[in-house]
């Protein structure tokens, strides 16, 4: 009974040891429902991610994949509205920023499927390719310009 | 059944997103989480496209896991707070590394 104890207890500090040790290289002394928060954000990826796939499935007229850059446009519009509202206002959203950022809206939002496009644009046409980097990243600067001023004009009305 | 294998995998890629981005070490401006992040989904489609799209779990992998690891909202939201000439090298650096990394693992699959 005594041996079982001390074994539970030196077992308990090891692994507690290496848990804080954990913590402290990845700076998360702060987090203590690390596990939750965890399971939580992929929840919400699940959630981007099946709406994506759902997304995907619309056929499209053209070689251009139109899809993948609305899914990157709106993903990065509503981030960056995500992160203005917030910095402006204090809300109860702030508790659900991991599972909404990081989780549905991070899931939603893809850069490997991006990559692999390209490659098959630059496989048809180099203009092609071209076209559709500009589409996204300059669309995408558009979206997060806007999706800032827009959170930021929502936050401070309901101050 | 595809709609229930792409939100595991979604939801497996979201958690190591998760875990990368929160135990990443290095305190640089352009290696950051997310450039590894997207390094690594972008290796990892190269390596399972030269493998063959007619595979029963490429939905569950490519759309699934290496979709939901990668992140394109993230990125362009932290390229924000940079000045605007970092900024354009950021997006550059990953948008250039992808491709090349890409490429690379194309290759080295299609020759493997």
């Amino acid at each position: 009974m005594e041996n079982s104890n001390i074994f539970k207890s030196v077992f308990g500090r090891i692994f507690l040891l290496k848990v804080d040790k954990i913590a402290k290289i990845g700076g998360m002394q702060n987090q203590k429902n690390f596990l939750s928060e965890l399971l939580v954000t992929g929840l919400g990826g699940s959630i981007g991610g099946t709406i994506r796939y759902e997304l995907s499935l619309i056929p499209v007229i053209g070689p251009m994949p139109v899809m993948t850059i609305l899914i990157n446009w709106s993903g990065t519009f509503l981030l960056a509205m995500l992160g203005s509202y917030l910095a402006y206002h204090r809300s109860r959203l702030q508790r659900w920023q991991s599972f909404i950022g990081t989780g549905i809206l991070g899931g939603f939002t893809t850069f490997s499927t991006m990559i692999l496009q390209l490659h098959q644009q630059l496989y048809i046409n180099v203009v092609n390719a071209l076209i559709y980097l500009v589409l996204t990243l300059g669309g995408g600067l558009v979206m997060l310009k806007l999706g800032k001023f827009i959170g930021r004009r929502v936050g401070e009305v309901h101050v | 059944m595809m709609i229930l294998s792409v939100a595991v995998g979604s939801a497996l890629g979201t958690m190591l997103r998760y875990l990368i981005l929160n135990t990443w070490p290095v305190k640089s401006r352009y290696f950051t989480a997310v450039f590894v992040v997207n390094m690594l989904g972008a290796f990892a489609l190269g390596s399972l496209t030269a493998t063959g799209t007619t595979h029963v779990m490429h939905n569950f992998w490519a759309t699934g896991v290496i979709a939901g690891l990668t992140t394109f909202s993230t990125m362009m939201t932290q390229s924000s707070q940079y000045k605007r000439i970092q900024q354009f090298y950021y997006l550059a650096l990953q948008i250039i590394m992808g491709t090349v990394v890409f490429g690379i693992a194309l290759f080295l699959t299609t020759i493997l």
